[in-house]
């Protein structure tokens, strides 16, 4: 075999090999130049909690304890109290309402069963999956930061993808 | 039983009594019937039409709860036609209900979830606006949703017909009907004007309902049912011992309910059972030992308050051993009252040990000549006699076990007493209403001869037809059951425990005490005397210090304790808070309520029922036999001290007869086990006769009648130690309500 | 066809309330008649008879005597239902009016018979101005020894109560009417027991209309075949039809059981008024089914011909209806009529007829769809059968009738077409 045959095999085995990622190269890319470039998630992407308002800005909860009866892992704590002040003075929608909300990050495993069971749509999956913290403590989140969450959805380093784009990016693959 | 009928239930032939309720019949057999109702004891109603079944040969469906069990009856209860009749009901009922099960307190328990997840649609057929019906607070205890009412009456039936209150009625018409107070609300205003329902705020009415309806304010939006941990445990507020259902949510009281009808009390709970546990959570409890130093007191540790207390106690009782004395009470398990008695005997050697109460139960169950009756019992009673003891306001259960006999069975009650009480008044078919404290007069009647009576009536301020009415039937009649107050006392007390003997043993004859406390027989039993008052007057002299166990004496019984206690050189008190006695004292020993802690009450049908543990004691709390436990450790002194609540039940049980045999798993099993008394020997009427002339001779010929009615609630709204504690008590019957200032220890 | 008189014979009388001009006229003589028999007599006449309850069941008043147990150790009581509300009857009114003393007769002969020495008439509240004439009428006869003790010196004593109603048309129904009667809230009792055995204070009564009670002095005085003979076998003798609507002459007949309705209408109520068509006709007072002009012209004013159109006689209230009625005003009338006067006791009526009222408000409001229509009968369904009393059955009878037969007049008023939803773009 002469040496120009050996180049051409190698050429040819190279090419090969590198079939699959040369294919890849005049593709869209798919991987995220996360943390400098945004996530895209979709948008039933089950991320942490949010609690949930009405057009008026009142809290929806109405401290049902269904969230955390249907909570696999144990993970939300609830206290129920009344506010007996008409509709416009109080904060939350109805009588009844949620004085304490905790949910554990420790404990909660984003099933969504919490959501399902929810007869109010008070609570929510946000997109967010920033949760690392460097204290153990600091995973149980309270009512005032779920409530906070629903704002900070606008800011979260992610692209939601709607159904629209979910069909462009089916084609895209 | 009569007659026996036999009918055909979906094909199958069962028999049942004649005259018997079909949907009875059908539950029994485990035919299920929807209903709303419906409820046993109670007077039908036919109102929910849940309960329709397919009578043949009748030309409409007929409702079960209406209809009586007849020969030959072919009855179906599953065809096509009556799941269609039921969804249609069930249709009825959802069409003006709110659906706010979320934010329904029974949610989770609800009868008519139950009904329609079992029985209803799952669509709503109801396509127009709902009524809106304000809520209503009925009063402190109970709040009103009209909307989520099903219109059953059983509210209604069980204030008519069980408390005998009459508290609630419907009010306005058709779609507008609402529950309400009579007399109160007939302005549809009137519904926030404020509390208005005038009754016993026994709670029954919540029990029961099989929607979210009525409800406690006490326990609202405190937690769900799925929730909360339900413990069984007894009622510590009277001596009935009803049986409660403790919900606790991770370490807070959250509500009481009965213990799923299956007590001796049934669905029954009177306002101290239902609202006045919640005490037990009150931020005031002592949590830590305490020393007096100085004017103040300070928290210590365990060791040290056990140390400080060891040391007194045994350089005083060095000098002479009875100058210790050791008093518990009627509120203590007989588990604490029994290591009491042996720190007292064993520990300490002395004499002067016993319990601050003022009834002599111990006489009376020395003399018994017959058994005592259970609560059940007593429902069957054909002939009640009942002297003394206002049952409504002190013993609710035992009043309503009595209304019961009289209500079902027609029963014949007669009743003596120097205060007209609603018993007296409202179900007494005889009543003799005496001078006060002349009760040994009427029971001299019955034992002395004929000839007495015209005096023995002038003694009592009675007629002599009426003693002479009470004599013949009591003497005449087949079976009695003999109810006695806490009022009667001494030889008065003992002659009646001698009535049964007396009487002739042939009949059936039994008693019921009406016990004040929790645990008075209990306490008794396990060998603590009622001779708090007569060691009291040793205090400062031959009895120089003093362990008291969970009396407060200083407010019971006013000044003279409070003076005697201020002459000891050393008093040690153990409490749940700091009550005016407990400031008196050098040493202040936390210890656990009755929900902290296992251990056995002895109620006033003498049966044991089991006290559990619900939640954990807040802070450093023990229970009492634990606390003597260690100071019997601390002193060295053996008392044969065992580890748990357990064990100290078998020593009692081994120690004492009347307990032979009773184990915390037969009280499980059987949730009240009735402890077997030792009947005395009939004494000779003149012995009896003798002793009751020298009563008879200390009463008071110038005392006038008492005319006044005792007022409702009288007994059941005092505020005492413990209810002063519970939140929702204190808000509706507070000292600063001037006309419920008297406070007893309650 | 001449008039039948014998309720209503003494009518045009001058003075006809008091009792002078009552005696004058043969009056207590049946009392006196009766006295006489033995109490098992009276009530075999009554029985024979075949005279039925007026006040709309048509039970046979002898056969309803005669389930009381004379023989208990109790009271009887007889209780006279003058709680007349029924919508579109008024015959019991002119019978207490214009004639009391018949009234009073006929309860004394009543109670004679049941052993009753007291007896009640329940009287509806807004008939204040009746219980004067009542009274007074009462106060006569005790006078002149027909009421109160020893009664003719048969040793038979018997008095009359007139208790006014509160104005609640379910105390109409005999068992409601006890319980008001009681003082309590008038709402149906539980049947069985029937108030035959346990009625008024628990003591065995009876509860009869005014009209039956009014006719017994006739068929005691004229003898049982008189009276029968009247009307047709299974309905005897004759029956005040109060008509009322779309006639030339409304008002108070008196005509034998068995005339047929046509008659009444066009004899009796001299022709449809404006000789328009006849469309529709209910004939026993609202809680009957309502029946069409082809079903009106095969039926006769008896309790079995009635029953074989479809419809009921009921408590008589003959309401007649042409062709410019719109039967879907006519049954919202009805049920609303019935949604305000249904108690509250049982589901199905209480939340049934509320239900239903909404409806009609819905199709009223041009709201309805074709399937509001459907829900309407099946919410009939549910509630016919299996209320507690039969309030609940007479609020949707008059419905499913109507449905049945005048569909169109519903249809017309539903939502004509779906108003199409677009979205912003």
């Amino acid at each position: 075999m002469s040496i120009l045959g050996e180049v051409v095999e190698s050429v040819k085995a190279i090419v090969k090999g590198l079939r699959v990622t040369l294919s890849y190269i005049p593709k869209e890319k798919l991987t995220n130049q996360y943390p400098d470039e945004p996530v895209q998630v979709f948008s039933a992407y089950r991320g942490e909690h949010y609690l949930n308002v009405d057009e008026n800005g009142k809290e929806r909860c109405v401290a049902c304890f269904l969230c955390s009866a249907a909570c696999p892992a144990n993970a939300i704590y609830i206290e129920a109290d009344e506010d007996l002040r008409p509709y416009k003075e109080r904060f939350t929608k109805e009588e009844r309402f949620a004085k304490v909300y905790n949910i554990d990050y420790g404990k909660c495993i984003l099933c969504g069963f919490c959501v399902e069971a929810c007869p109010k749509d008070a609570i929510k999956h946000g997109h967010n999956f920033e949760m690392a913290v460097t204290n153990f403590a600091d995973l149980i989140k309270d009512k005032t930061y779920l409530l906070k969450n629903r704002e900070r959805e606008s800011q979260l380093p992610v692209i939601i993808i709607d159904e629209i784009t979910r069909e462009k990016y089916a084609k895209a693959k | 039983m009569g007659d026996i009928v036999n009918l055909k239930i979906n094909g199958k032939d069962y028999q049942a009594p004649k005259g018997k309720l079909l949907i009875e019949v059908c539950l029994e057999n485990g035919i299920h019937v929807p209903n709303f109702c419906y409820y046993p004891d109670l007077t039908p109603q036919a109102a929910c039409r849940m309960c329709l079944v397919r009578i043949e040969k009748m030309h409409k469906l007929a409702t079960s709860c209406t209809v009586e069990v007849g020969e030959g009856m072919v009855v179906h209860t599953e065809t096509e036609e009556l799941l269609e009749a039921r969804k249609g009901m069930l249709d009825f009922i959802l069409g003006n209900h709110p659906l706010d099960c979320p934010v329904c307190d029974k949610g989770g328990q609800c009868e008519l979830q139950d009904m329609v997840f079992e029985h209803g649609t799952v669509y709503a057929h109801y396509n127009v606006k709902k009524q809106a019906t304000p809520e209503w607070r009925l009063s402190p205890f109970i709040a009103y949703d009209p909307q989520r009412c099903v219109r059953c009456y059983r509210c209604i039936r069980e204030c008519t017909e069980v408390m005998d209150v009459n508290a609630l009625g419907k009010i306005f018409r058709g779609t507008h009907e609402v529950i309400g107070p009579y007399g109160l609300g007939m302005d549809k205003r009137g519904m926030d004007k404020g509390y208005s329902l005038d009754c016993e705020q026994c709670g029954n009415c919540v029990e029961i309902c099989p929607v979210g309806a009525l409800l406690s304010v006490d326990s609202r939006f405190r937690s769900r049912p799925w929730d909360m941990k339900e413990t069984v445990t007894t009622c510590t507020h009277c001596g009935d011992g009803c049986q409660i259902n403790l919900g606790v949510r991770g370490n807070d009281y959250v509500r009481v309910a009965s213990k799923d009808m299956k007590g001796i009390n049934g669905e029954f709970l009177c306002v101290k059972g239902r609202y006045g546990c919640s005490f037990i959570s009150s931020q005031e409890r002592i949590t830590k030992p305490m020393i007096r130093r100085g004017d103040k007191f300070e928290e210590v540790s365990w060791e040290e308050a056990l140390r400080f207390t060891a040391n007194k106690l045994k350089e005083i009782s060095a000098k002479n051993k009875d100058s210790v004395a050791i008093l518990g009470s009627p509120r203590l398990t007989n588990e604490s009252s029994f290591t009491l008695r042996r720190f007292a005997e064993k520990g300490l050697g002395t004499s002067n040990f016993g319990q601050v109460a003022d009834s002599d139960w111990d006489r009376f169950f020395a003399n018994l000549t017959a058994p005592i009756a259970t609560h059940n019992q007593v429902k069957k009673a054909k002939n009640i006699l009942m002297i003394g003891g206002d049952a409504t306001e002190n013993h609710p259960l035992s009043a309503m076990v009595i209304r019961y006999a009289v209500r079902k069975h027609n029963a014949n009650l007669m009743v003596v007493n120097s205060r007209r009480t609603k018993i007296a008044r409202r179900q007494a078919k005889l009543f003799l209403h005496i001078r006060p404290e002349s009760e040994a007069a009427i029971v001299a009647a019955i034992f002395e001869s004929e000839s007495e009576l015209a005096r023995l009536a002038d003694l009592a301020k009675v007629k002599v037809e009426q003693l002479q009415k009470l004599r013949e039937k009591v003497l005449g009649s087949e079976e009695l059951t003999i109810v006695v107050g806490p009022e009667v006392q001494g030889a008065t007390l003992e002659a009646v425990a001698q009535l049964a003997g007396f009487l002739n043993k042939e009949r059936a004859v039994n008693y019921l005490p009406l016990a004040k406390y929790n645990n008075s027989i209990g306490s008794v039993d396990m060998g603590l005397k009622p001779n708090g008052h007569n060691l009291m007057k040793a205090f400062g002299s031959q009895i120089q210090a003093l362990y008291l166990a969970g009396s407060n004496p200083v407010e019971q019984y006013g000044k003279d304790w409070e003076n005697a206690l201020r002459k000891l050189s050393f008093l040690a008190v153990a409490e749940l808070f700091m009550t005016q006695t407990a400031r008196l004292a050098d040493v202040v020993f936390p210890v656990n309520s009755f929900a902290e802690q296992d251990g056995t009450f002895t109620n006033n049908a003498t049966q044991v029922q089991r006290v559990q543990r619900a939640l954990e004691g807040a802070g450093q709390v023990r229970p009492d036999w634990m606390v003597i436990n260690a100071l019997a450790r601390e002193m060295r002194v053996d008392i044969g001290a065992k580890g748990s609540s357990v064990s100290i039940f078998r020593d009692v049980t081994a120690e004492l007869a009347s307990y032979n045999g009773i184990t915390y798993e037969r009280i499980k099993k059987e949730s009240a086990v009735q402890t077997t008394r030792a009947l005395a020997q009939t004494k000779d009427s003149s012995i009896i006769c003798k002793d009751l002339a020298a009563e008879c001779s200390k009463i008071n010929t110038s005392a006038e009648l008492n005319k006044t009615n005792v007022a409702q609630g009288e007994g059941l709204f005092r505020i005492g130690t413990m209810t002063r504690h519970s939140p929702v008590m204190q808000e509706a019957f507070g000292e600063s309500k001037e006309e419920k200032a008297e406070t007893v220890n309650a | 066809m001449a008039e039948l008189k014998v309720l209503t014979a003494r009518f045009g009388t001058p003075n006809s309330t008091h009792i002078d001009t009552y005696l004058r006229d043969g009056g207590y003589k049946a009392l006196e008649k009766a006295l006489k028999m033995t109490q098992d007599d009276v009530i075999n006449e009554v029985k024979k008879s075949a005279l039925r309850g007026r006040g709309g069941a048509g039970f046979s008043a002898g056969v309803k005597w005669s389930f009381v147990p004379r023989q208990l150790n109790k009271p009887k009581y007889l209780v006279c239902n003058a709680d007349e509300s029924e919508p579109g009857t008024c015959k019991d009114r002119p019978l207490m009016e214009l004639d009391p003393h018949q009234l009073i007769e006929g309860m004394a002969i009543g109670s004679y018979a049941l052993g009753a020495n007291l007896s009640f008439i329940y009287i509806r509240g807004e008939y204040w101005y009746l219980i004067d004439i009542l009274e007074k009428a009462i106060q006569q006869a005790k006078d002149r020894g027909y009421l109160g003790k020893n009664i003719l010196g048969s040793g038979f004593d018997h008095n009359i109560i007139v208790h006014p109603g509160a104005g609640a048309y379910i105390c109409g129904e005999e068992t409601a009417l006890l319980n008001s009667l009681e003082g309590k809230r008038g709402h149906p009792r539980i049947k069985p027991p029937f108030p035959a055995v346990v009625g008024l204070y628990g003591c065995p009564t009876v509860v009869n209309n005014v009209e039956t009670l009014a006719a017994v002095p006739h068929i005691i005085n004229k003898g049982a075949d008189w009276y029968r003979e009247l009307g047709t076998e299974k309905s005897g003798g004759s029956k005040m039809f109060s008509l009322s609507g779309h006639v030339n002459k409304p008002g108070n007949y008196e005509v034998r059981m068995g005339y047929p309705l046509m008659d009444l209408i066009n004899i009796e109520g001299a022709g449809m008024r404006g000789g328009k068509k006849l469309k529709a006709v209910i004939v026993g007072g609202s809680s009957v089914p309502i029946i069409n002009a082809e079903a009106a012209a095969k039926c006769n004013l008896d309790y079995e011909s009635c029953q074989s159109v479809g419809t009921m006689l009921g408590s008589g209230g003959v309401i007649v209806m042409d062709e410019t009625v719109d039967i879907f005003e006519t049954t919202f009338n009805l049920i609303r009529f019935y949604n305000h006067e249904s108690c509250g006791w049982c589901t199905p009526c209480r939340e049934g007829t509320d239900w239903l009222l909404k409806i009609f408000k819905k199709i009223k409001a041009g709201m309805g769809e074709e399937s509001d229509l459907d829900l309407i009968l099946k919410l009939c369904v549910n509630i016919e059968g299996r209320s507690h009393c039969p309030l609940g059955e007479a609020a949707v009878w008059p419905i499913t009738s109507a449905l049945k037969h005048f569909s169109d007049d519903f249809k017309k008023h539903l939502r004509k077409s779906l108003p199409v939803l677009t979205m912003a773009k």
